[in-house]
């Protein structure tokens, strides 16, 4: 179980989280929605404490990793596999190296690493591009190769940072059914952060809405569409006042 | 005034900050080294990086220094008819000083800068923080191989320049400037000695861990978007450039005190 206790934080004057609660418990398909900007990629990092912090606690299976320096919170880290935003894959090294680095701490034969790259790349759809440079690849493609990154170490975690920004309504359909398959298929807990309702709605058990640093709502995608709530309304439905134009 | 005064101090935090970190990084880097070991494969790319791909810079460097050190020298020393000597003053001064530092500061322009971009531009694709949520430690898979490749292939480039400098200057004294080949020759093995070429490798040592950690520092911490990366790539070349001429003169007064290294 994934707890955040009254996080804060701030960069330099800017207060982008204030008195966060959230728990997540295991097996929970997760997403946070909220507008650009409003801290979601943030809240996301301290949870595998990429980021420190000013104030909270974030609890993973009891214990606070806050406190937690980098060397010490290689073993909680184990436990997650992440999708960043613009995949992140590593330019020096080809997929099946990007894909077997995540596999090192395992000690595994060649031939064994080999496998399970195959494998993982067959559930993301791009069997055979374990020679490809990521310089060749579509934005697409290389989501999935990170997909594929991230699940091919078995982990409890998965975190999703928006898994479908830059991608067309197609290819965004394709990694939404890959993220509900992986979850299935490996029972995992998984968290995303998204600002696109059709790819919330879709993978997600339970919506959480990140509004000015807190978390202004919760509650399954029924309950979210159905909400009266004119923050989450104006959200989910795309609605713009004159004050949020720029004038 | 007021707002000067606030500028000047929060430069001086800055400055002070950035130096806390960087010495914290280096502490890492060491202690990475003797608990986690170097990653071999790595290391030798980034030798091959360092050492193999800084060749023509280390041969123009050296021979050219080399060459107008010995012209120079000839020119003033001709005036009092100690010709003979050019060979012991171009060896001393390739040895001791114009091979560690100039060598030192082509290395931190061409390979310095080049480890400034590449890491600045993984920090802000968000490629160390993948690193670091596969919980792989930033400083043993990026710093640790640059810092150990570059300590060991400075100095040899080092000795490559002082060995090319020397040659050079010899060709110039002897078969342009007319100075007597055997002359030139017994002075320079008369005046330089085990300890000038060890004082030239020491320095290069110190020079390569002080330009190789200032530019994993910079790259790892640059601010986002291209800027960031150019501004952090100027940096890294300027404070490692200007680290290298500062530690040069402490080095030299803190061996000059060792009896070895006493000319």
């Amino acid at each position: 179980m994934i707890q955040i206790k009254s996080l804060a934080k701030s960069f330099r004057s800017t207060r982008v989280l204030q008195d966060v609660n959230l728990t997540i418990p295991d097996g929970e398909s997760l997403v946070i929605i909220g507008r650009s900007g409003c801290g979601k990629s943030v809240l996301l990092k301290h949870i595998i404490g990429l980021l420190k912090p000013d104030a909270g606690e974030v609890v993973i299976d009891g214990v606070d990793i806050v406190p937690l320096n980098e060397r010490q919170l290689a073993p909680v880290r184990q436990q997650f596999g992440m999708l960043f935003q613009g995949a992140a894959l590593f330019d020096s090294m080809t997929v099946a190296e990007n894909i077997a680095f995540a596999l090192e701490r395992l000690r595994l034969t060649p031939k064994e690493v080999a496998r399970r790259v195959a494998e993982s790349l067959e559930i993301v759809g791009l069997a055979g591009t374990q020679e490809k440079m990521p310089a060749e690849l579509s934005g697409g493609m290389k989501k999935r190769v990170a997909l594929a990154r991230a699940v091919v170490g078995n982990p409890k975690v998965l975190l999703f940072d928006e898994p479908t920004t830059g991608l067309d309504p197609i290819t965004a359909d394709s990694i939404n059914n890959l993220i509900l398959d992986l979850c299935e298929r490996f029972a995992v807990t998984s968290i995303a952060v998204t600002h696109d309702m059709v790819s919330a709605y879709k993978i997600a058990d339970r919506i959480a809405m990140l509004h000015e640093g807190r978390i202004h709502a919760t509650g399954t995608p029924e309950e979210i569409q159905a909400a009266a709530d004119p923050v989450v309304d104006k959200f989910i439905h795309g609605r713009a006042e004159a004050k949020d134009d720029g004038h | 005034m007021a707002n000067s005064v606030l500028e000047l101090r929060s430069v001086l935090a800055r400055m002070v900050t950035g130096l806390g970190e960087w010495a914290l990084l280096l502490a890492e880097t060491i202690s990475s080294f003797f608990r986690y070991g170097v990653r071999w494969a790595d290391t030798i790319r980034q030798m091959y990086h360092v050492g193999v791909q800084s060749q023509t810079v280390t041969l123009i460097t050296g021979g050219f220094t080399g060459m107008v050190f010995a012209a120079q020298t000839f020119f003033q020393f001709h005036k009092v008819r100690m010709d003979t000597a050019v060979g012991a003053v171009v060896s001393l001064a390739m040895c001791r000083e114009l091979g560690p530092v100039l060598t030192a500061l082509m290395v931190s322009g061409r390979v310095g800068a080049s480890f400034a971009a590449e890491l600045g531009t993984m920090r802000v694709t968000e490629q160390v923080d993948a690193l670091r949520a596969m919980a792989k430690h930033p400083t043993d898979y990026l710093v640790l191989p640059r810092v150990a490749a570059m300590m060991t292939t400075l100095p040899l480039l080092t000795v490559e320049a002082i060995a090319v400098g020397i040659l050079s200057g010899y060709l110039v004294a002897v078969h342009l400037l007319g100075v007597d080949g055997t002359y030139f020759l017994i002075n320079m093995r008369k005046y330089t000695g085990l300890s000038d070429v060890l004082q030239g490798l020491i320095k290069a040592a110190c020079f390569a861990l002080c330009i190789s950690t200032i530019c994993c520092y910079k790259g790892l911490n640059c601010r986002s978007g291209a800027e960031g990366v150019g501004r952090a790539t100027t940096e890294a070349v300027v404070v490692s450039s200007v680290t290298v001429l500062i530690s040069n003169f402490f080095i030299t007064m803190l061996l000059s005190h060792i009896p070895f290294f006493q000319p």
